[in-house]
């Protein structure tokens, strides 16, 4: 269906409000991604670890270094930090897996380049201006609106022909469309186009949005009241209203924890278990499970050794999760060794770019998208 | 045939002199339209007594008029003059007393960024501002981590002080900084334990930019600025002598530094630096980089660091006198230029605190080190809402209150008011006509409200 088409469909959007189920039986249900960026860079070293590395990291992480009582076993070779305890019913299941050492050759450590390379899927010394996902996404959505962001940074979804909106919570955003008007103007002034298309962005996740919200989205589960925990229930509602918009992000964080590590990662990583855990408990009782994909990133992991300061410096490779009903659970990639240190770091063994391209494949079908060329795709799906 | 006036006789010089005095007294003072852009610019808004006032000068004269202007300044809320605690002091705090005391900074942090945006109001020194607020964005350090609004006021002095000084001086100033040294950890920066928070973002984000150095040289940097703290007591900068690496180190390949003096002459020294800085400058006043333009006054600058000159080179450019309209307000620019023109308008300092922070720009607190977002960053949907609702509220207040705050603009032409002439929108709905009331109303809710 072209986009312009679904338009003027969607003019029959009251009536898909008036029969929700109307609207879920006309289109195939779009999988649905939703990113969490570990903002500021997760120290993945104490998020997951290799108890058969256990010796060397006691060495680089005398202080920092999680004790046995701060860790839980997942399996026999791996812990996970206590504060992720939850996610061993998700492992058990086989809805989780462990990407191990994520990262890029030539790792950059500059929060705002190294995330900006992640989020355009960009080799280090290579500048785009589209984000990963501003093509692909206008290709699978049903929406007339392709992805939204909450809170900060919508780099992936940037740049190119996606329709996005970035906010802090529905409530609020709702509050506010409710009397923008559309406005049909165009100008060759650049500064005043990007002003015009964001409004017609925001034209574009009023009609996507609106209706779907007529009614009061009653979720099952109680979802944390943290920030993050709030944003992922506005994520469930959206879900859970079947529009068909095929991509989220969700940040959370600051993970750049240089002084104090410990307390302030423990309550990051505990937010962030609820969160998930919250989201999969919602989808699972809603039977939408299966399709929905949630991953995390982050800029870069940090350094192995522990710093001066109860923390950690910036760093390289890092374990990642992905988290759902189709995920095929299990461990992706090998943990970096400890041993083999370059400039104080571990070494990448999974491109991250090898993950996204298997997202764009297997989760979304788009075999002819080519994310970054010469990379082999991960096997992370299962058919279900 | 070209006319030449070489080629004129003599006696004809005399006439084309004349013609020459007399075409040049026309094109001599600033149009409203630059007027206009210089003050959208260069300060916060088109403020009417200072569109008067250029509107006699040339553009050289208005630069030099921007860059000469006095700061008035308002009394302090009465909290920053309060003593910080010693660390006897401290260290003797109960639970319930830490909580008094931090709940009183953030009070006292409140009070201080209201005083410093009635600053940005009501200040003639606009450019000097300007580039107050653009070295808080560059030599980024925040209250919410700092905690003691003390230190990042003194952080402010230094900073408004230097804006328009000696960028060697600055430099090594901010190194210096108490607040500094606090938000970017360098408290914590010891021999025996190294942090290089410090030192990466001193290259990565002050000097020298992203790929321009390498880890050795983060590592020699953080190394340099080891034992670099404050004093529990009073605060100042001090060097802990049993903390500091006093070592030789090597960075950029051939230069050899001990101490952090000795890095920041080594970072001066390094040809990257003035083209970083003065790159940022030309961004901060105009839309399009020009690499050559930039590079030329990047060497000047290079030779005696007078930030003063550079901008003056920025605002006399050609490609600045050309960009008008092409540039997002940042929601400082947007609120303090409101402000500024609506003399009437009774939002308090506290609503239009909380309407930049909603924008993404919160006083002394900006989002990371890197600072407050930039150019077509400033915006997104989400951000364009809440901007629309400044601008919607601003319309509230201008018609309920037309008397006072619409009078110096009934006269005479509005398009002075905006960055574009909404004329240009080719809307109908645009058009000049209607009540005075209407169109101001128009103006202030018309997307070309967001630019400069």
């Amino acid at each position: 269906m072209n986009r312009r088409d679904f338009l003027h469909l969607s003019g029959a959007g009251a009536l898909a409000a008036a029969f929700p189920s109307l609207a879920l039986s006309a289109t195939a249900k779009t999988p649905v991604l939703i990113m969490i960026e570990l903002n500021g860079g997760n120290d993945s070293h104490n998020t997951v670890l290799d108890l058969e590395q256990l010796g060397l990291y006691k060495q680089l992480r005398p202080t920092l270094g999680l004790a046995g009582d701060e860790r839980v076993n997942l399996d026999k070779r791996f812990a996970l930090h206590r504060s992720l305890e939850a996610f061993k019913e998700p492992w058990q299941k086989g809805e989780l897996a462990l990407v191990h050492g994520l990262g890029y050759p030539e790792a950059n450590k500059s929060h705002f380049r190294s995330i900006e390379i992640w989020d355009m899927a960009s080799a280090h010394d290579e500048y785009l201006s589209a984000g990963w996902l501003a093509n692909v996404l206008p290709k699978i959505s049903g929406s007339e609106i392709d992805a939204l962001t909450f809170g900060r940074n919508a780099l992936p979804f940037s740049g190119g022909a996606a329709s996005h909106v970035q906010l802090e919570n529905l409530s609020s955003y709702f509050k506010k469309i409710k009397g923008v008007k559309g406005n049909s103007q165009t100008s060759s002034n650049n500064a005043l186009s990007h002003l015009l298309s964001l409004n017609q962005n925001i034209q574009d996740s009023k009609a996507a949005l609106m209706h779907g919200l007529s009614k009061e989205m009653k979720l099952k589960q109680d979802f944390p009241k943290t920030h993050f925990g709030k944003q992922m229930a506005d994520i469930a509602r959206v879900v859970r209203m079947d529009l068909q918009v095929p991509a989220f992000k969700i940040a959370i964080g600051s993970f750049d924890t240089h002084k104090g590590q410990k307390a302030k990662h423990q309550q990051l990583l505990k937010q962030l278990a609820d969160g998930m855990m919250a989201l999969r408990a919602e989808l699972v009782d809603s039977g939408q499970w299966s399709n929905v994909l949630m991953m995390t990133y982050s800029e870069f992991g940090r350094r192995a050794g522990q710093n001066g300061s109860g923390g950690s410096d910036h760093g390289t490779a890092a374990t990642h999760f992905l988290m759902g009903g189709r995920v095929r659970g299990g461990h992706i990639g090998s943990y970096p060794s400890f041993e083999y240190l370059e400039n104080r770091d571990v070494v990448y063994n999974v491109d991250f770019r090898s993950l996204y391209q298997s997202i764009v494949r297997d989760w979304w079908q788009q075999d002819k998208f080519v994310i970054s060329p010469g990379l082999a795709p991960l096997d992370i799906i299962h058919s279900g | 045939m070209s006319f030449n006036p070489l080629s004129v006789k003599r006696p004809h010089i005399l006439v084309f002199f004349f013609l020459i005095f007399f075409v040049s007294r026309h094109a001599w003072a600033l149009s409203p339209e630059e007027s206009k852009h210089l003050l959208l610019r260069a300060g916060f808004g088109a403020k009417p007594t200072l569109l008067k006032r250029l509107s006699a000068l040339n553009k050289k004269q208005s630069v030099d008029y921007l860059l000469k202007a006095q700061g008035s300044h308002a009394p302090l809320p009465s909290c920053m003059s309060e003593a910080l605690p010693t660390r006897k002091e401290r260290q003797a705090y109960t639970a319930d007393q830490r909580r008094v005391v931090s709940k009183k900074r953030r009070v006292c942090a409140n009070e201080f960024k209201a005083w410093y945006l009635q600053e940005l109001i009501n200040d003639e020194a606009v450019l000097s501002n300007q580039m107050g607020l653009f070295w808080h964005n560059h030599f980024t350090s925040s209250v919410r981590k700092v905690k003691a609004p003390q230190l990042i006021y003194q952080q402010h002095q230094r900073i408004n002080e230097m804006a328009l000084g000696d960028f060697s001086k600055l430099l090594m100033a901010m190194v210096k900084d108490p607040a500094m040294l606090i938000y970017l950890d360098n408290v914590n920066n010891s021999k025996q334990k190294p942090n290089e928070n410090l030192g990466r973002e001193l290259l990565e984000l002050f000097t020298l930019g992203e790929g321009h150095y390498t880890e050795a040289d983060v590592l020699s940097a953080a190394k340099a600025l080891t034992g670099l703290g404050i004093d529990p007591n009073n605060y100042t900068a001090v060097l802990r002598k049993n903390r500091h690496d006093s070592s030789e180190k090597q960075i950029f390949n051939d230069q050899k530094i001990r101490s952090a003096d000795d890095l920041v002459y080594a970072i001066l020294a390094h040809p990257q630096t003035s083209k970083y800085i003065a790159k940022a400058i030309w961004l901060h006043f105009i839309s399009k980089e020009d690499t050559a333009q930039i590079n030329r006054i990047a060497n000047t600058f290079a030779k005696d660091w007078n930030i003063a000159k550079l901008v003056t080179a920025v605002l006399s450019s050609e490609q600045f006198w050309q960009d008008s309209g092409q540039m997002f307000k940042s929601p400082v620019e947007l609120t303090v230029g409101s402000a500024q023109l609506f003399k009437g308008l009774k939002i308090s300092p506290k609503r239009l605190l909380k309407m930049q922070r909603d924008m993404g720009q919160n006083l002394f607190d900006p989002p990371n080190v890197k600072g407050w977002p930039k150019g077509k960053n400033w915006i997104d949907a989400n951000k364009l809402l809440v901007r629309s609702q400044l601008t919607s509220q601003l319309a509230r207040a201008i018609s309920a209150n037309m008397a006072q705050m619409g009078a110096p603009y009934c006269t005479g032409k509005m398009t002075t008011l905006t960055a574009l002439d909404v004329t240009e929108m080719g809307n109908t709905g645009n058009s000049m006509g209607g009540s005075c009331q209407k169109q101001l109303v128009k103006l202030v809710t018309d997307p070309s409200w967001q630019l400069k």
